[in-house]
């Protein structure tokens, strides 16, 4: 199972993507569970919920150093979305950006 | 213009980003979320209260002081509510027991609230006290973390339960905290609260004048420009203002009173910002028209979002970051609708907000009920969506035809490979 979260700053223009991206997964056939939170709900979710990688709207990109800083004990790659494919809400990108990842922590 | 495009994202925005990443900052913004459903729930005692049919306002009149319980009741006390989300999210920012934290603010924030008789004076536990919510839950919190730092706390043996353990390494830190506010407020006798309030009060003043409001306006979309999320960047600083005016308009309509703010919470979001900031709802509009495919295909994507608000397909997908030619109308825009609003309701031709109502509200609709029914909002609102249109309008031609253009150029070296299609 894939965990993936999305965060932007209210978590609303990241669900609009989440949808995109859960029925790319369908149709792949990938195992994923894939949400958007705020910016504020990122730290208890996470103390709640495994995930393997954190992906931020690039309008939040800024919040990167700095989470990458508090969440450096846990094992979570964090890396920001794409303009271009958020813009357009290419979830097979995203996605496919996601799998990545985390395949490259493994 | 390379210049210009240098100076916003190596001068501009890296310290406006630092600043809205401030602990303090971040910690007032996420703990005025508590607030919120307070400030909404109150909000719809109040539109319901006033809906504008003459038959339905003549039969609730003699309920008026009932319903207006409800609204005392939320927005009355957001300075309460407010410093328990500080003192909460600050704490948990320095991984402290959160809802201690949230306590010891509380705890502050009443002391500051006693008048010189001694009396609880709960008249500023609206959000004319908010900004001395603010402060006392930064101060109240910074003193524990003060003695758990140095761990000057009264520990108990393990196995007693967490919850009994916490509230004893609370212990010092609270009575230091009740003992240092009562020894400035009571012996001393001086007026924290209305201190700070004086402080504050040229922002607030600011604010709610026509250059504060271009200004704060103008920093939203420069952000946004560079692809920073401008809004929540300076929430913190400008969020407690607008809530705090919102409350004091919501609570002068409830009493029929004159209403002393205009760019209470939701002016910008509402009035300006309409179909997202830079009022990109008509640009979706003409993408949905237009003859490229690429436009229109983003037009179909972002039309859902827009109409509640959310432009981020826009924003990045036209896109308008660091795009020259967009940016002149997304900055514009804005300011002209900020004017030209400022202007209505300072005449009083258009309402003022009284009510708080998610940002995510479509225009028209949106603002109809944030000036608690005032159709001639519904109309504004409606021909700022005319007037950004007639604005975006020459801009976008230039950018679809380069659009065109190139969608152009893309067919002819497709069709050179491959000819039967």
């Amino acid at each position: 199972m894939n965990t993936i979260m999305l965060v932007c700053a209210a978590g609303m223009s990241t669900s609009l993507l989440v949808t995109k991206m859960q029925r790319a997964a369908k149709e792949k056939g990938v195992d994923a569970d894939i949400f958007a939170v705020s910016a504020g709900d990122v730290d208890s979710i996470l103390e709640k919920k495994v995930i393997d990688v954190l992906l931020l709207g690039p309008q939040v990109k800024f919040m990167k150093e700095q989470l990458e800083e508090r969440l450096s004990n846990k094992q979570i790659t964090i890396d920001s979305i794409n303009m271009q494919y958020y813009g357009m809400m290419n979830g097979e990108k995203v996605l496919e950006q996601a799998l990545s990842l985390i395949e490259k922590k493994s | 213009m390379d210049k210009f495009m240098d100076f916003l994202q190596n001068k501009l925005i890296p310290p406006l980003t630092k600043i809205g990443n401030l602990r303090y900052l971040l910690a007032v913004r996420n703990g005025l979320v508590v607030t919120l459903p307070a400030i909404i729930a109150g909000s719809i005692f109040l539109i319901i209260g006033n809906i504008p049919i003459q038959a339905w306002l003549d039969f609730i009149k003699p309920y008026e002081d009932m319903i207006n319980v409800a609204v005392s009741a939320s927005f009355g006390i957001i300075s309460l509510l407010a410093a328990i989300g500080i003192g909460y999210e600050l704490s948990k920012s320095y991984s402290l027991d959160a809802i201690s934290g949230g306590a010891l603010a509380l705890m502050a924030f009443i002391i500051t609230q006693f008048n010189n008789k001694f009396v609880l004076d709960t008249s500023s536990f609206d959000s004319s006290g908010l900004f001395t919510a603010i402060i006392s839950a930064i101060l109240a919190t910074e003193i524990y973390r003060f003695f758990v730092k140095r761990n000057i706390v009264i520990r108990l043996p393990e196995g007693v339960p967490p919850a009994v353990s916490n509230s004893f390494i609370s212990l010092i830190p609270a009575i230091t905290v009740l003992f240092l506010f009562w020894l400035v407020r009571v012996p001393i006798g001086f007026d924290i609260s209305a201190f700070i309030e004086h402080i504050f009060s040229p922002l607030l003043f600011a604010l709610n004048s026509l250059p504060g409001i271009l200004i704060y306006t103008l920093l939203v979309s420069l952000l946004w420009c560079a692809g920073v999320h401008g809004d929540m960047t300076l929430e913190g600083v400008a969020d407690p203002i607008f809530i705090q005016f919102l409350t004091a308009n919501a609570l002068a309509y409830a009493h029929g009173d004159p209403l002393p703010y205009i760019t209470a919470s939701g002016f910008s979001s509402l009035f300006v910002n309409v179909g997202g900031t830079g009022a990109t709802l008509t640009l979706v509009l003409l993408m949905l028209r237009s003859r490229s495919k690429t436009y229109k295909e983003l037009g179909k994507v972002a039309f859902p979002g827009a109409c509640f608000e959310i432009n981020e397909p826009v924003i990045f997908g036209f896109p308008i970051i660091m795009n020259p030619l967009m940016m002149i109308p997304f900055i514009v825009v804005p300011l002209i609708l900020a004017t030209l609003s400022y202007i209505l309701m300072s005449v009083g031709i258009v309402g003022q907000p009284v009510t708080m109502v998610p940002w995510t509200m479509p225009p028209i609709i949106g603002p109809l009920m944030a000036t608690g029914w005032d159709w001639k909002a519904g109309v504004w609102s409606a021909i700022e969506i005319i007037i950004a249109l007639f604005i975006y309008f020459p801009f976008f031609k230039m950018a679809e035809k380069q659009m065109l253009a190139s969608e152009k150029s893309e067919e002819n070296i497709a069709n050179s490979i491959n000819p039967s299609i």
